[in-house]
């Protein structure tokens, strides 16, 4: 199988920019594969901006970035048409959206009627303008971040436009010793400009096609309805996670399987997920919250508990 | 009819049935004591049952209890005019007598009056314990499984026929059960029913419980297939432990006591079959001389007497009463040329042309036909069983025997060790009559550390003395050693004395208007003594332990002028005799086939036991040692097998099963690659990754066949073996 190969050597190239973050940059990968989106949770600083566009080098693909203000209005995100007296017309001039790797940079310090012009991009894969809907290029790919909740002046995004969001991941301050090397790096030229790309858009668009194809064994979807059914029967989550949810999971987990070279799914690439998925799809019990367990934390308990299948559904 | 209502009508129901159920238990327990009033004991638990039913406070219902018991216990003790006074000053009277025995522990003393009194008492905690399992738990499982197994041991080991009482238990238990699975059914589903859905559940229950009930009362019963277990189990148990010492001998009546001694096996071959009014002591023959080894009697040549029209072959009491005239009807199993008779027997008779002849010296009876010995099938034992009176008994001073007459009921062999004369001084020194002399002797068995076995039992050395022997070595013997003792003893206080050789009063196995009918087996040969007492005439002692046969004493002294003792002996003397001996009724009732089995396994009951406890205990021993050996019998199987998806899955799974054994389970919430990687940590090497990954391609990959099937059977293989503890 040459194509995951060619997908790690992606990982390999992000993480010569972003070091120690190996996980973070597999997770953009699933999620790239999986044809969603990625949520980070984080504070400024970390590299987010270096990563998605180390990821966009390696796939040779179209980089944009939005940076998220309160006063942003939808037509800067989306594009605006503009009379052109020589032609007699209005011409579209399209927004930054239109890119097929878009880094929105703090994505809930916009007013909700921002938020959701974006929203909608990532749902439809296509936008309107003046009543004409214009596709977005193949591959979209949107990675937003937004400032912990507790910031001020921060607009939260309900939960219903979250789960647009395939995986919301927090990125964390480098350990230690990876910010020593961080540190070296920084003396020398900037890596991200010798990256080279590994795969074209092509390979990208066909792959992603591969890896819808991996088998999911009904034993597998079962463990994933068990989990997600777990969570909707939890005392300390008030909302569960939807059918939607339990889809979701399962993209990721095929994309995770290709990645790894597998053309089926594991119980473990779901594990691996859940808390990825799951989080932020739920809504906790007030009282939960106040004790300052977090959503991850509680969709890992219930992935301890929850009893993975270990003979083929329907054998005896 | 409101709610309130059907609920008590439902738990009144239920009480009922238990209050039949009780009845069950009453009914062998008064048939077999003789206690009677059973209708007064059932009316005081139905009492017990009702007071709580409607909601009677515990300061009326407790009262009208005792009230009860106060006029039951009268009613049926007291005699005289019946009124309310004398009957609480009977009560009260008996309560302070029986509390003071009560407490200084002399159960054996306490009167028939308290006794139903502490039976009320047992039958209210009994009621008050099924109503807290009724009320609380809505159980009557224990109770109704208690009752059957009490009614079968009764119906198999006692008189007590249950014959029509297990199917009224039958009835009323599955009534019982039915009833309280409704209840709790309802309960279940908080739901109280009303008195439709009461009788729409009951009825239909009452209706098939009682024709079930019916049919299988109406139903033929085959006789059972295997014959009766009891002879059996009981000749088994006995049989246990014999082989210490010499080959145990087999009891039962033998001619020659030249040499006594020696363990004994049980035999329950019946000799005959009795039907007298009481249970009592069958007499054979007496023997005078002790040799230190054993009996013979004196004169080798005895004179021969005819029995009967003026000569009672009994000498007749000489003070005392009788119970008057009675007959016994025998029918003897084994051949014995001679009969076996009563106490007080007086003539025989037989069949046409017999003649009973009597041996002046044994006191033998001996029937001819047509002037030579003969064995009689059955006849008739006409016999008056003596009291003897107390009166003259304490009358016995030593120096109103007959001097001279009595010498050979006073020998001794010459050899008897001196220690044995001074035993007998100590034992009857304080004595000043024969009577209490023997009574003396009779007890001192019972309190000085002797043991009744048939079994391990130590024979005297060469030139010991038996008595000698038993009295200070071994002090455990069966009934030769006691009787032999004991006349020896007697003899050595100057008390005439023989040793009487018979059988005890076997075990009842049935009654009919004729009287009660005994069956004696071999098991229940016995040796007594006889003494003689001046005035009063040759009287029987039981110095055995554990036996009850001493004669019948006629209290006709003034009750102030009674000792203590003598009290207590009345009280003992009066209690119903209790069989000690087990019989086997007819063992041999199978036929055939079964007869055989039954043979084959009495006689190898040992090999066949030892087997069994060998197999079960090789069983126990593989099943604990199984993680020593199971792996590697499972490993052999896998070999045959062939790995294909279902066989390889049953493999997997084996192999997680003895990884749990050997302390390391898989968790629910841990995937198969983390276990593996978890079993590898722990055995090193990476068996259990390659073994679940290729287990992972089935069960989650959905693929076929087995990738390198080689190394994957070489990683089962090797786990398997790792896990031999």
């Amino acid at each position: 199988m040459e194509e995951h190969r060619k997908l790690l050597k992606v990982i390999e190239n992000i993480e010569q920019v972003m070091i120690g973050k190996r996980e973070v940059a597999e997770l953009s990968v699933v999620a790239l594969l999986a044809g969603g989106h990625v949520l980070l949770e984080d504070v400024p600083g970390v590299g987010k901006t270096m990563m998605v566009r180390a990821l966009a080098r390696s796939v040779g693909a179209d980089f944009k970035r939005i940076q998220f203000t309160p006063d942003l209005l939808p037509s800067d995100v989306i594009g605006v048409s503009i009379y052109n007296p020589k032609e007699m017309e209005f011409q579209f001039r399209p927004g930054p959206i239109m890119g097929n790797i878009v880094l929105a940079d703090e994505i809930n310090r916009t007013s909700p009627k921002t938020q959701s012009a974006l929203l909608e991009g990532m749902e439809e894969a296509s936008v309107t303008v003046d009543g004409r809907t214009l596709a977005l290029p193949d591959p979209f790919f949107v990675m937003a971040t937004q400032n912990p909740i507790e910031h001020e002046g921060t607009y939260p995004l309900p939960e219903a436009q979250l789960d647009r969001f395939l995986l919301k991941v927090k990125m964390g301050y480098p350990g230690r010793e990876d910010e020593v090397e961080v540190l070296r790096r920084a003396e020398k030229q900037p890596p991200i400009n010798r990256i080279e790309p590994v795969i074209s858009l092509e390979e990208l668009r066909d792959i992603r096609i591969r890896a819808a194809e991996v088998a999911v064994d009904d034993t597998v979807k079962g463990y994933i309805v068990d989990l997600s059914e777990n969570t909707r029967k939890s005392p300390d989550i008030r909302l569960g996670v939807s059918p939607r949810g339990s889809i979701a999971l399962m993209r990721a987990g095929r994309a995770l399987a290709f990645l790894k070279g597998r053309d089926y799914v594991l119980p473990d690439d779901i594990q691996h997920l859940a808390p990825y998925v799951f989080s932020h799809r739920m809504i906790l019990q007030p009282e939960v919250r106040y004790e300052g367990i977090d959503a991850e934390e509680l969709v890992e308990r219930i992935v301890t508990r929850t009893k993975v299948p270990v003979r083929r559904a329907g054998a005896r | 009819m409101n709610q309130k209502s059907v609920d008590r009508l439902f738990l009144g129901l239920i009480y009922v049935l238990v209050v039949l159920l009780i009845r069950e238990w009453l009914l062998p327990i008064i048939e077999l004591t003789g206690a009677g009033h059973l209708a007064l004991f059932v009316i005081f638990v139905g009492l017990c049952f009702a007071f709580p039913l409607f909601g009677v406070p515990w300061w009326i219902s407790g009262p009208v209890k005792v009230v009860y018991a106060v006029w039951f216990v009268a009613h049926a003790h007291m005699d005289g005019p019946l009124t309310p006074v004398s009957s609480v000053m009977f009560f009260m009277g008996d309560l302070l007598q029986n509390a003071g025995l009560l407490v200084t522990g002399e159960l054996g003393r306490i009167t028939d009056p308290f006794r139903t009194v502490l039976f009320l008492a047992l039958l209210w905690m009994a009621s008050y314990l099924i109503q807290y399992w009724i009320n609380l738990k809505m159980s009557v499982l224990i109770f109704y499984g208690m009752t059957v197994v009490f009614i079968t041991v009764l119906d198999t080991f006692s008189p007590y026929s249950a014959d029509e009482a297990i199917i009224r238990i039958l009835v009323v238990g599955f009534l019982l059960l039915g009833l309280t699975f409704l209840a709790k059914l309802a309960d279940r589903q908080k739901k109280r029913p009303g008195l439709p859905a009461f009788l729409l559940m009951t009825i239909p229950l009452l209706v098939l419980v009682t024709a079930a009930g019916a049919v299988s009362q109406f139903l033929p019963k085959s006789e059972p297939a295997w014959p009766d277990p009891v002879p059996f189990i009981k000749s088994f148990a006995e049989g246990a432990g014999d082989r210490l010492g010499r080959d145990a001998g087999k009891i039962g009546y033998g001619e020659d006591d030249s040499m006594l001694g020696g363990p004994f096996v049980g035999d329950n071959t019946v000799v005959f079959e009795a039907t007298a009014q009481r249970g009592q002591y069958w007499k054979v023959e007496t023997k005078d001389t002790y040799t230190s080894r054993g009996w013979i009697h004196s004169s080798e040549e005895q004179e021969l007497l005819p029995v009967g029209e003026g000569r009672p072959i009994d000498e007749p009491l000489l003070a005392g009463t009788t119970r008057g005239e009675d007959t016994a009807n025998l029918s003897m199993q084994l051949d014995f040329e001679f009969i076996v008779r009563p106490y007080g027997a007086i003539s025989s008779s037989g069949p046409e042309g017999t003649e009973f002849l009597q041996e002046a010296g044994t006191g033998k009876v001996i029937p001819f036909v047509n002037n030579a010995p003969a064995v009689l099938d059955a006849y008739i034992v006409t016999y008056d069983e003596p009291a003897y009176s107390l009166t003259a008994l304490r009358n016995t001073a030593p120096d109103t025997l007959p001097q001279g007459e009595f010498d050979q009921y006073l020998q001794l062999p010459d050899g008897l060790p001196q220690r044995v004369h001074d035993l007998a001084l100590e034992i009857t020194g304080r004595e000043e009559t024969l009577y209490g002399k023997a009574r003396a002797v009779e007890q001192y068995f019972r309190q000085n550390g002797f043991v009744y076995d048939q079994a391990n039992v130590a024979s005297p050395g060469t030139g010991e003395d038996f008595t000698d022997h038993f009295l200070f070595e071994s002090k455990r013997g069966y009934c030769d050693h006691f009787s032999t003792s004991m006349v020896v003893l007697l003899r050595s206080a100057g008390v005439p004395a023989r040793w009487v050789k018979g059988f005890n009063e076997g075990e009842e196995i049935g009654r009919s208007d004729a009287g009660r009918q005994f069956e004696v087996t071999n098991n229940n040969a016995h040796s007594w003594v006889e003494a003689y007492m001046p005035g009063v005439g040759w009287m029987p002692f039981e110095p055995t332990i554990g036996f009850d046969g001493a004669g019948g004493i006629d209290y006709d002294l003034d009750l102030d002028e009674m000792t203590e003792q003598e009290t207590q002996e009345m009280e003992e003397s009066a209690k119903p005799e209790e069989p000690e001996e087990e019989e086997e009724p007819a063992a041999a009732k199978g036929d055939g086939f079964w007869k055989s089995l039954g043979d084959l396994i009495s006689e190898n009951s040992r090999a066949i036991y030892t087997v069994l406890a060998l197999l079960a205990a090789a069983a126990i021993a593989a099943f604990l040692l199984r993680d020593k050996w199971l792996p590697r019998v499972m490993v052999a199987r896998f070999r045959k097998r062939s790995l294909d998806r279902e066989g390889f899955e049953r493999a997997y799974a084996r192999l997680l099963g003895r990884l749990r054994r050997y302390g390391l389970p898989k968790e629910d919430g841990k995937t198969l690659s983390a276990y593996a990687r978890e079993v590898d940590a722990h055995f090193g090497g990476t068996d259990m990754m390659r073994l679940t990954e290729a287990y992972e391609a089935i069960v989650y990959g959905g693929r076929d066949a087995i990738r390198e099937e080689r190394a994957v059977r070489e990683s089962w293989e090797n786990l398997i073996n790792r896990t031999i503890g």
